[in-house]
């Protein structure tokens, strides 16, 4: 009896020690959500003097948040405020943020990071460091450059008019941004595999600010823009693509989910083409010399045509379907020549000679930049126009009433 | 009214139970290994994973030929009567010794993987709860451990299915290849980290004695070694697979040159999963998966400590040993190194080493000496 009794009680003691140390073992690592500031995005920037960093952040302002998502309330201001701190390091930008901040800084929920092209052109190892060390960001962060401009200026202007969890509407771009085709979405963990293998160069999204001109729009607050990629070699921005450009780009290294082609002629346009299941590949044809092949593969639908197509209604999908073949074949050509004149593989053609023929990846790899300007690639363009949508025919307006 | 053989007292866990257990040891090698196989092996990472698997068979395969020609005993007993009293309890002391030093790794791998999740909670802290919850298992004994373990498969099961399910989409084909590129040597070189790992299945030794059913000296010595070789098995296979399914994955989603920087390669997997603008940071849940079996883990070589130490100490009691040595454990756990690269080396490097030299060569000399004296005796 007085065993039992002793054994329920050493049980109980038991229980009780398991249940404090489970629950208090965390205490050091505390962070109560009232006191913490939560970063959405970080601008970095090389300061005016020359000398450190500016690094700008967008920061959640939670009443206003709340205030917007609640649906009957009324949003009277911005889901988040920018805040500004010059430092010689993103380190040591943290530590300043805290000195005019009264919660802790947040990084856990962060978005985007947007880097200057100042500093872009400087290099960008550093930061991408700290952001991978870091215990709060994550490998899925967005990384953009903010194209001829500061970061900071799209920190302090941009008022977005619908509301986005930065501030900035970026992160809403960039999700849309494969459906466009005007834009890569390059994370951090995609950039530190292309940067570090030296294999490939990677190309990154390019954001602006829209300045308005027109006196009618000038009062309307400001807006980003993502169009274009930033082109890297090494950490160090080497040039910029444009969004045509970027198209392919995507298309050939196969991120593109779809994207509009308008086929234009002596009176305007003649026909738009929407382009989806993008299939691009890289081949290697020959080894000796390395030569390559392009293949792209596309389905489409015809989304508009400003021509009377006369009765043949499969014959001009078929006539345009070639066009767009054409035109795809062109820019693809145009983009592999401006890449190699400027000796950069952003197309991942010692990326895919490294993963299909290592060993002769091993032969070339020591001559691979020269080898690279003067390689030989094929290109293949494959277009097939499914639907021509809601109707078959174009109906040109009436000349004359009957 | 008649004892069934399932209520008789010694016979207490069911095979499902021992299968249960010995797949909870998944929880080790997921956390560092894939390190050394990345940087070892490279895109063959995942063939060295493959290779792994045929070790970790033959491993089993050792260990339940030992087993099963003592049913009803365990690895002490074992040792003793293949080498005798005096060169068995040698060899107990290193058995103990070995797992003694595999349950400080056992809790410095829930220090450290705890210490990412939770980053201002000092090593000590996180220690002292999980050698806490150690000494209460491990005083319960095997049938709770196995009780435990058998419902908690379950969760675990389904937090690999979520991994599977979320991260398959982002996989890229392209990062596992190019194989084989530097020879087989690599392959194989990187292929001896997971088998020492998979080499756990030792505890096999001390959990057969107490399994149910065919086991039971009475049955045929075949029905034994089918029994033993299914539990086996099954037991190193799921733990296996666990492992195999983040090896391939983290290569698949950051490649064999990025998974080789992170310090826990699978924790940044588990970080990587998001589905549309919801389903994300849910890698404390999984940790809250994984840390359980960490514990089962870490309980069940504080258990097999104090069998061992029983044994050396010649006392019939093994429960009053649990509490000295999880005190012993902190300080060796906390000295193993003094930073997570230092430990990362040391788990990758020499103790695999040694774990195989416990795990491998000393039961093939115990089979080798028992099939001599059978021979002998035959003979004779």
């Amino acid at each position: 009896m007085r065993n039992s009794r002793m054994q329920s009680g050493r049980s109980r003691l038991l229980l009780t020690l398991t249940v404090i140390l489970l629950v208090t073992s965390g205490c050091w690592s505390a962070r109560e959500i009232d006191e913490l500031a939560f970063i959405m995005a970080i601008g970095v920037d090389k300061a005016e003097s020359g000398e450190g960093l500016e690094v700008s952040f967008r920061i959640v302002n939670p009443s206003q948040v709340v205030s917007g998502e609640s649906g009957g309330g009324q949003n009277t201001g911005e889901t988040s405020f920018p805040v500004m701190v010059q430092a010689v390091s993103v380190v040591e930008a943290f530590d300043r943020l805290r000195e005019r901040l009264p919660r802790r800084p947040f990084l856990s929920h962060i978005q985007l990071v947007i880097v200057g092209e100042e500093l872009a052109k400087e290099g960008i190892g550093g930061i991408l460091d700290y952001l991978e060390r870091s215990e709060e960001t994550r490998r899925s962060v967005n990384i953009l450059v903010a194209k001829g401009g500061r970061a900071s200026k799209i920190f302090e202007q941009a008022r977005p008019p619908l509301l986005s969890r930065s501030g900035l509407a970026a992160e809403g771009l960039l999700r849309q941004a494969p459906d466009v085709g005007h834009a890569p979405q390059v994370i951090l963990g995609d950039l530190m595999y292309t940067m570090q293998s030296g294999r490939m160069d990677p190309v990154v999204g390019v954001i602006t600010i829209i300045e308005s001109n027109s006196p009618s729009t000038q009062s309307l607050p400001a807006q980003v823009r993502l169009s274009g990629g930033a082109l890297f070699r090494n950490d160090r921005l080497l040039a910029y693509l444009d969004e045509q450009e970027v198209a392919v780009l995507l298309a050939v290294t196969n991120e593109l989910r779809r994207t509009t082609l308008s086929l234009t002629g002596e009176k305007g346009i003649l026909a738009g083409v929407r382009l989806r299941h993008v299939m691009g590949k890289v081949d290697v044809v020959s080894t000796d010399p390395p030569r390559f092949a392009i293949n792209l593969d596309f389905e489409g639908i015809l989304v508009q045509a400003n021509a009377t197509a006369d009765n043949n209604v499969a014959e001009f999908l078929t006539s345009t379907s070639r066009d767009v073949e054409t035109l795809l074949e062109n820019r693809t050509k145009a983009l592999v020549q401006h890449l190699q004149s400027l000796g950069s593989d952003a197309l991942g053609f010692a990326e895919t000679l490294y993963r299909t023929k290592p060993v002769v990846w091993r032969r070339v790899s020591s001559d691979w930049e020269s080898l690279y300007r003067t390689l030989e690639v094929d290109v293949n363009v494959d277009v097939k126009i499914l639907s021509s949508g809601n109707v078959t025919r174009y109906a040109p307006p009436a000349q004359a009433r009957p | 009214m008649s004892m069934t053989k399932s209520s008789k007292p010694g016979w207490t866990l069911s095979s499902t139970e021992v299968i249960a257990l010995l797949s909870m040891l998944y929880s080790s090698p997921i956390a560092f290994a894939p390190i050394r196989m990345f940087t070892v092996a490279g895109e063959s990472a995942w063939i060295a994973g493959l290779v792994s698997a045929v070790f970790g068979a033959l491993i089993v395969v050792i260990w339940v030929a030992v087993c099963i020609n003592f049913p009803k005993r365990e690895l002490p007993e074992i040792v003793q009567s293949v080498l005798g009293p005096h060169i068995g309890s040698l060899f107990n002391l290193i058995f103990a010794l070995y797992f003694l030093y595999e349950a400080a790794v056992a809790g410095r791998i829930i220090g450290e993987v705890m210490l990412r999740v939770l980053p201002g909670t000092p090593m000590v802290v996180i220690l002292s709860m999980a050698l806490f919850i150690g000494v209460v298992i491990a005083r319960l004994g095997p049938e709770v451990m196995g009780r435990l373990a058998s419902m908690h498969l379950w969760i675990v099961s389904a937090a690999f299915a979520v991994v599977v399910a979320s991260l398959t989409k982002d996989l890229t084909p392209s990062y596992y290849l190019p194989v084989i590129t530097g020879g087989v040597g690599p392959v194989l070189n990187a292929a001896i980290t997971p088998t020492a790992l998979l080499g756990h299945v030792i505890v096999i030794s001390l959990l057969l004695p107490h399994m149910r059913g065919v086991m039971e000296a009475e049955r045929d010595q075949g029905e034994r070694w089918r029994e033993g070789l299914r539990v086996g098995m099954l037991g190193m296979g799921i733990t296996w697979l666990f492992f195999m399914i983040m090896l391939t994955f983290e290569q698949g989603i950051f490649s064999a040159e990025q998974a080789a920087r992170l310090t826990i390669p699978a924790l940044s997997l588990v970080r990587a999963i998001k589905i549309g603008a919801f389903f994300e940071r849910i890698e404390v849940s999984l940790v809250g998966v994984w840390l359980p079996a960490a514990f089962l883990k870490l309980s069940l070589f504080l258990y097999g400590t104090s069998v061992f130490t029983k044994h050396l100490a010649r006392t019939p009691e093994r429960r009053r040993y649990v509490l000295a040595l999880a005190a012993l454990i902190v300080p060796v756990t906390l000295g193993i190194a003094e930073n997570v690269p230092e430990f990362i080396v040391f788990v990758n490097g020499a103790w695999p080493l040694f774990q195989l030299v416990v795990k491998v060569a000393i039961p093939l000399l115990l089979l080798g000496l028992l099939l001599v004296k059978r021979r002998l005796s035959h003979a004779q």
